[in-house]
């Protein structure tokens, strides 16, 4: 570790010309640092297809365009001040919201998960984890397909187990009531997140140095007290981490309300990508659509960095 | 000691409980893939036997599977093939040769970690239509490949990083030349880091929705998951041929998850630590 803290140092600290020796120079870049061709493939990859379109969706952010007649016209700073004032994004944006705030909770059964199999008497550890993982694994359509079938209302597990409990009262169509429908969604979204948060915090978790834990106990720390004072703060880095994971990837949601509600009942369960799909692609308003996926991007990047910043003034 | 037995009583209860929890909706469709409509529709939760196995015959020849299955395959390895050949070389590049600007290059790669697939998606469709890449797999590659290019590029990366620096220099010294150099000392050390690159890329191709739902449109073409949502609608009156349909498209990942377990967890593990 400390030679490539070096090396970086070695670059950064050279002076602009003349004085680099061939030694440091070799230590830094070999062969001087020709080999710019191997970068070519995956530039004109990354050029072709990420690059450029996201240069378009700009530039397309600013037109009008039904996206079948004709070309995009240039429309200004129109769609950003429909947008500023468009209710239906904001509410979409909220519901995004919902759901990063619900993934907590998958978050919170991951950490549990990964505790639990971190004691050092727990058998079968392997097999826990590898199943509990399982849901992970799974293609969101796969999930939406499945839970969608589980919350149907006359056939599916859900309303049926709570009929075999007798609790016929709480019998629902999960998926077509607008009070339920967001948090059908979000709860099949969980099913899929805590294999992951178990993975990351168990990893966390072996890293940390057991002597703490002894000597937490020794300072006559119970084992909910060691979990609170010895593993949460190892687990700082872990945890960020998550919560910046999580949030990227809620942020650009898709498949399960595509599979699942095509964001109904009315649009009680509509996303912002949702959105984006359904402006661009089913109702031909291109540019309006480019200017909110430009503002879905903006929201992802901004969120990030303020998330980076927060970590590493805490390192 | 009696405490100390009700807790890991409630310990286990707790991870079974998760367990199941995690197992019963998979277990609950490979049931209903082998029974009939009418069964289902009588006792949801109960047994049919013996089992009805046409359900998966139907699914596969008169529901197309059989093509969205080939498509899934080829999508998914010409994914994988395109992502390594790009990032190796890429990945050689900035982090043991140290090329000029590579390290601009790397951060502004890193950033397709962050961007929503939503902001390429627009343009690409009509531009992608104007070159005639529409509905073909080769289209729907380039962009799966251009968009797990940042992950791949960042775990190798990192793994090159790590690599004992003494190595490369004694392969230099011996007279290795680049191409050398990625096939004797780059790949076999980095091997790790690219089975479990294998792994996840393949995955997400399998996996993904978004890109073959604007660009792979027509029925030859369809993967997956995206055939499957189509024959959701389709077959919507018979669960039991859906439940067949989606317990295709997980046993094969289930299969390759369940086989390379290990290399799934530390690839994880190793990609959260970096």
């Amino acid at each position: 570790m400390t030679t490539v803290v070096q090396w970086n140092r070695s670059e950064a600290h050279a002076p602009p010309t003349g004085a680099t020796t061939p030694a440091r120079r070799a230590r830094g870049a070999l062969w001087g640092g020709r080999a710019g061709y191997f970068l070519l493939p995956a530039i004109a990859l990354y050029g072709a297809f990420m690059v450029w379109p996201i240069g378009q969706t700009i530039w397309l952010s600013f037109t009008n365009w039904d996206g079948i007649t004709g070309s995009p016209t240039w429309h200004g700073l129109d769609n950003y001040r429909r947008l500023v004032g468009d209710a239906r994004f904001l509410h979409a944006l909220e519901h995004n919201l919902e759901w990063v705030v619900g993934s907590w909770l998958a978050q919170g059964l991951g950490l549990l998960v990964a505790a639990l199999l971190s004691a050092q008497w727990i058998r079968g550890r392997t097999f826990f984890r590898t199943v509990i993982f399982i849901p992970a694994t799974m293609s969101l359509v796969v999930v939406g397909i499945v839970w969608d079938q589980i919350y149907d209302p006359n056939r599916g597990l859900l309303n049926t187990g709570l009929d075999g409990m007798g609790l016929h009262r709480l019998d629902h169509g999960w998926l077509a009531d607008q009070h339920t429908a967001m948090p059908a969604v979000i709860a099949t979204a969980n099913w899929t997140y805590y294999g992951f948060a178990m993975v990351i915090f168990l990893g966390g978790l072996q890293s940390i140095d057991r002597s703490l834990y002894e000597a937490a106990a020794i300072d006559g720390c119970g084992p909910i007290r060691q979990f609170w004072y010895v593993a949460i703060p190892g687990l700082r880095n872990q945890i960020t981490l998550l919560l910046l994971v999580s949030f990227i990837n809620t942020l650009r949601t898709f498949d399960l309300v595509y599979v699942m509600t095509n964001g109904g009942p009315g649009r009680s369960t509509e996303v912002a990508a949702y959105y984006i799909y359904s402006l661009a692609f089913v109702t031909q308003q291109v540019g309006y659509g480019a200017s909110v996926a430009v503002a879905l991007t903006v929201v992802v990047l901004v969120v990030t960095v303020l998330f980076l910043r927060l970590r590493e003034r805490e390192a | 000691m009696t405490s100390h037995r009700v807790s890991r009583g409630a310990s286990y209860a707790a991870l079974i409980f998760m367990t199941l929890v995690s197992l019963l909706p998979l277990m609950w469709v490979l049931n209903s893939s082998v029974r009939t409509e009418a069964d289902i529709d009588a006792h949801p939760l109960g047994v049919t036997w013996p089992p009805h196995w046409s359900n998966y015959r139907e699914a596969w020849t008169q529901a197309r599977f059989s093509s969205y299955f080939l498509n899934s395959v080829v999508v998914a390895v010409a994914t994988v093939g395109v992502v390594l050949l790009c990032t190796i070389p890429a990945a050689y590049a900035i982090a043991v040769v140290r090329v000029r600007y590579s390290r601009a290059v790397f951060y502004v790669i890193l950033l397709g970690l962050m961007i929503p697939v939503w902001s390429i998606v627009i343009p690409l469709f009509y531009e992608m239509r104007s070159l005639g890449l529409i509905n073909t797999r080769s289209g729907a590659v380039l962009i799966e490949a251009a968009v797990g290019l940042p992950f791949a590029v960042f775990m190798l990366r990192a793994a090159l990083r790590d690599l004992p620096r003494d190595v490369v220099e004694a392969a230099v010294i011996d007279g290795a030349g680049h191409l050398r150099m990625l096939r004797s000392v780059v790949v076999p050390l980095c091997m790790p880091t690219i089975k479990a690159l294998i792994v996840f890329e393949f995955m997400w191709s399998w996996n993904e929705l978004v890109v073959p739902l604007f660009f792979l449109q027509t029925d030859s073409v369809r993967t997956l998951p995206i055939g499957l949502s189509f024959f959701q609608g389709r077959f919507g009156a018979d669960p039991a041929i859906v439940a067949a349909g989606t317990s295709m498209a997980v046993l094969p990942v289930l299969a390759v998850y369940l086989a390379l377990n290990r290399q799934f967890i530390d690839g994880i593990t190793a990609g959260a630590s970096k």
